[in-house]
């Protein structure tokens, strides 16, 4: 007597399978490095490590830009400062991550499930949805909230679109908009997004259940004033300017830049990209399905704001792979009862293969390719060792100069001062700060960086082949006089060849 | 559970609203004192003080101003000379907060008595009155001693005198030609709330134009006399900062509104949208006045407030009564929406009673003024300049009283603010030092706020750093948040 597996029951196993996979492989990226692929990251760590000591996150920071204060939603870093209790902090902060991304395969399916009604059709669309790109590039090797964010984006549209079924969905989705808020102001696009889909179900003539009207009136509000809570410091300082997060306008173009087809099509995935477009298209103009306009409001309302550059490429190509993966899977289950109805139909097992190949050519391969990128860009022992080097032998209040790249990790790894770091709202003139470290790098006159030293109160300089590359210089070209300028670490020969000098001149009045 | 079932009685509807207005506007000093600070709430305190002060009590259509630079020609104004009456019995600074205080309250239960006769049922009208007396502008204008203060009581003893019976459409009258002193802009406000009160009740038509009419040659006759005589003026008050600067408290509106109340009004204008042949005055109004607020400045919005007020009280009862599916998303709404009022509220008081100036500020001024006699000129960003002349009886080099008064008649204020932000901005003695010559300075006059953003961002910056020089200034008292430079380099 053998073990009958039902259908529901196979699907669960191909589900496991699918998030076994995607965090296995996950985490074998993760781990191949002690280090993180991004500056964000460290200042993650560093509130972590500040709400585990203290209880509460360090909202005056004073190594951050010489001294300032932070305006942030910290749910993510309370959750990983809650694991770090029990395990090691960079275990957690590997682990938990990539858990919490991993997770958007389940949350799709059961989604894409109830939207289509298709077992297949979910199941391949969660297979996609582990394997985004762009999502995959920017959380796994990164102490990131969009790790969290997306699932549970993912998850509040779930509960939304079951809150006609039972109203338990309506808790589930208070609790999961709650969290959101808490935890990254990209709720905000969530908010948005529910707001213009209920202006298409009245242009549509389709009716909207009045539970639907109600979570939409709530879910604004509450963002709307949360957020202002948490930002209004900043919005008293930027004003609206704060949507460009008051990065510098020389490098401002790294973050907000043109999007194209092709940087489109490459982050995302062909398959999903092309397909969840034309299934926009057919619900837009030919069909009309209520929630379908769920995902098409969501699509073009990062679509919008990644064309006006209102919000940062990365996170917008994140939020929309993750909802043309969904609309892709509406495709599929067409394109099943379709080639049904024709004389391939014999042929459909054989397209399901040959559809798994392209996927595996188009979204696991460059997914993989990627990561690999980003362990490539992680911290390196050289950098470590450099800023260690620091901490162990340099006053508490000495500061660092060193670039934007650069500025958590040093205030991590040595716990001093920098002059510029990511985080730019409420940092003053960040333009002419990089400038200033800019003419510092780059100046052949010693009085000049003299001056721009005592200016910021700069004790070392920190030399490395990414600035190297960034400034397009071979070295500095005042450190000659030894009175001035001694060098005191020199990590040797080599690419990854750093630098230390100390600044010991100082402009005065008299 | 429903809440507001039967009608709120008016009497307890008064008590509430009495009492709430006195504790909203109370709490402002009240902190300030707290804080150990005695000064006037807001420069524009000082802007009427000081003029209440020459004015003495007089009716007087055109002054000189004694302390004004290159000659300052004064405008008569209604507000300075009611405060000028009272203080002839009391200290100015009492009578600075007193009067804004009591016509704060007489507003409130003016716009409360009013709602009911514009057919709305006594639970909106309290609710609608809550989001009068809990907004940003009613408690800057009267917390700050404002001439908006007069003109707010004035529009709503005016609308409402002319609601009831005859017998009182001559204080209607009176009200409103009042209301022609203080502005063209402001008189044309009046007249379309009246309009749209007149439109809406289809009765009253020959009052309003016996209204509109008097109005019409009070003005024409005074700002006649005015520019036949001084011209046109040199400002005419308009825009300082963005939009939604000027609009959104959040975003730091003096005198703006809160989000929840224009996340109420939106949602009100959408839920009435079914309604527009009824409501289109309303809309109107609000466009035009939005759109004023854009071009003309932040006054609109005084206006606005009434509008945007009835709107948020009755659709706040809308969500009240609604049958909800979700009671829970109701209970929370309703939670947000008090908190928010109630927080906005609050963190606009809080930041009210910090604002400048303080006595720090004040102290060198008086010092200043005690220990010399002339009316020497004195360098400082123009917000200074009232408290300049009321303590330290010094001429201030550059003016705001553009950004207080509609019309301004300070000649050539527009070039000494560029002068001064040359000096401010100098990095050369020379240069700095020719221009206080050439503008005959004596004193500079340097506060806290001017080093951390509204002139320099950082201290030994540009002028600051020259400060240093000895043989040119000689810094002669310094407190906590001020101090003064004597500009003793002078040539000739």
């Amino acid at each position: 007597m053998g073990i009958r597996v039902s259908r529901r029951n196979y699907a669960g196993y191909i589900l496991g399978a699918f998030f076994l996979i995607t965090i296995g492989i996950r985490l074998y990226f993760a781990f191949q490095t002690p280090y993180f692929s991004d500056d964000s990251s460290y200042f993650v760590l560093r509130q972590i490590e500040e709400i585990t000591r203290t209880g509460t996150p360090l909202y005056n920071d004073p190594l951050s830009y010489g001294g300032r204060q932070f305006f942030f939603p910290p749910l993510f870093h309370y959750i990983i400062a809650f694991f770090n209790l029990f395990m090691p902090l960079v275990f957690a902060a590997k682990l938990l991550p990539n858990l919490f991304a991993s997770s958007l395969v389940i949350i799709v399916y059961f989604l894409t499930k109830e939207i289509t009604r298709n077992r297949v059709a979910a199941l391949y669309t969660a297979g996609i949805s582990g394997f985004i790109p762009i999502f995959f590039q920017m959380t796994i090797n990164r102490v990131s909230p969009y790790s969290l964010v997306v699932p549970l984006v993912a998850f509040s549209i779930f509960c939304f679109i079951k809150l006609h079924k039972d109203k338990k969905y309506a808790y589930y989705l208070l609790v999961s908009i709650c969290c959101l808020t808490f935890v990254h102001a990209s709720v905000l696009l969530l908010a948005a997004a529910l707001m213009l889909y209920i202006i298409f179900l009245k242009t549509e003539n389709i009716k909207e259940s009045p539970a639907e009207i109600e979570v939409v009136l709530f879910v604004a509000l509450l963002v709307l004033w949360f957020l202002l809570l948490i930002y209004k410091k900043a919005l008293l300082s930027e004003g609206i300017s704060i949507i460009w997060q008051n990065i510098p306008s020389q490098i401002i173009w790294k973050y907000f830049q043109n999007i194209t087809v092709l940087e489109a099509v490459t982050k995302i995935g062909i398959i999903p990209f092309v397909y969840g477009i034309v299934t926009i298209y057919r619900y837009l103009f030919r069909k009309k399905t209520k929630f379908t306009y769920l995902f098409i409001s969501f699509a073009l309302t990062i679509g919008i704001l990644l064309l006006m550059k209102f919000i940062v490429m990365s996170t917008g190509l994140m939020f929309l792979g993750m909802i043309l993966t969904i609309l892709y899977s509406m495709h599929l289950k067409h394109f099943r009862h379709f080639i049904k109805k024709t004389r391939f139909a014999q042929l459909g097992k054989f397209l399901l293969v040959s559809l798994s190949i392209t996927l595996l050519l188009t979204q696991f391969i460059p997914s993989l390719v990627y990561a690999e990128r980003e362990i490539h860009l992680s911290t390196t022992e050289n950098q470590a060792e450099a800023l260690g080097w620091i901490s162990a032998n340099t006053k508490p209040e000495a500061k660092i100069l060193s670039i934007v790249e650069d500025g958590h990790a040093i205030s991590y790894f040595s716990g001093r001062k920098n002059v510029i770091d990511s985080n730019f709202i409420n940092a003053g003139d960040t333009g002419r700060i990089f400038d200033d470290i800019r003419t510092i790098y780059t100046t052949p006159y010693k009085t000049q960086a003299v001056e721009l030293l005592s200016k910021y109160n700069i004790d070392y300089i920190y030399f490395s082949q990414a600035i190297k590359d960034e400034f397009g210089i071979d070295g500095l070209r005042y450190v000659n006089d030894r009175k001035c300028f001694e060098l005191v670490y020199d990590s040797g020969n080599g690419k990854e060849r750093i630098m230390i000098y100390k600044s010991r001149c100082r402009l005065e009045d008299i | 559970m429903y809440y507001f079932r039967r009608q709120i009685s008016r009497k307890r509807a008064l008590l509430i609203v009495l009492a709430l207005s006195f504790i909203i506007l109370l709490l402002p000093h009240m902190l300030r004192f707290a804080r150990d600070n005695s000064s006037l709430i807001g420069y524009e305190s000082y802007y009427n003080a000081w003029h209440s002060s020459q004015a003495d009590g007089r009716f007087v259509l055109v002054e000189h101003n004694p302390l004004g630079y290159e000659g300052v020609k004064d405008i008569f104004d209604p507000y300075q000379l009611l405060l000028s009456l009272v203080s002839i019995f009391l200290d100015i600074g009492l009578v600075s907060r007193l009067i804004p205080f009591i016509m704060g309250i007489a507003s409130a239960l003016l716009f409360y008595l009013i709602l009911p006769k514009l057919e709305l049922t006594e639970n909106k009208a309290f609710l609608s009155t809550l989001f009068f007396i809990s907004s940003p502008i009613f408690i800057y204008i009267f917390s700050v001693s404002s001439r908006y203060s007069l003109v707010v009581l004035l529009n709503l003893v005016g609308l409402y005198a002319f609601m009831r019976n005859r017998r009182y459409f001559y204080l209607a009258l009176v009200s409103y030609m009042l209301i022609t002193f203080f502005g063209v802009f402001d008189s044309l406000a009046s007249c379309a709330i009246l309009l749209i009160y007149t439109i809406f009740n289809k009765k009253n038509k020959r009052r309003f134009y016996i209204i509109l009419v008097s109005m019409f040659v009070t003005s024409f006759i005074y700002y006649g006399i005015i520019y036949m005589n001084l011209g046109l003026p040199e400002h005419i008050n308009g825009i300082s900062a963005g939009f939604l600067q000027q609009f959104i408290t959040a975003l730091g509106a003096r005198t703006g509104f809160s989000i929840f109340m224009l996340f109420l009004v939106a949602s009100g204008v959408i839920a009435s949208w079914k309604q527009k042949k009824i409501y289109y005055p309303l809309y109107l109004f609000m466009f035009l006045f939005t759109l004023s607020s854009i071009y003309l400045g932040p006054f609109a919005n005084i206006y606005l407030n009434f509008i945007f007020s009835g709107f948020a009280g009755m659709t706040i009862f809308t969500l009240i009564r609604r049958r909800w599916e979700l009671n829970i998303i109701r209970n929370l709404l309703l939670a947000i929406i008090l908190c928010g009022i109630i927080f906005s509220s609050f963190s606009y008081i809080t930041q009210l009673s910090v604002s400048g100036p303080d006595d720090d500020m004040i102290f060198p001024l008086l010092w200043l003024g005690k220990h010399t006699d002339n009316a020497d000129v004195v360098l400082s960003h123009p917000q200074n300049s009232y408290i300049i002349r009321m303590f330290a009886a010094k001429t201030p080099f550059t003016d705001m009283s553009y950004n207080y008064a509609y019309y301004d008649y300070t000649f050539g204020s527009t070039l000494r603010e560029k002068t001064a932000g040359r000096i401010f901005h100098s990095r050369y003695l020379q240069n700095a030092t020719a221009l206080l010559d050439e503008n005959n300075i004596s004193y500079i006059y340097i506060d806290n706020q001017m080093k951390k953003g509204l002139v320099w961002k950082e201290d030994k910056q540009e002028f600051l750093f020259l400060l240093r020089n000895k043989e040119n200034f000689k810094r002669i008292i310094k407190t906590d948040n001020a101090e003064i430079y004597q500009y003793i380099g002078k040539t000739g």
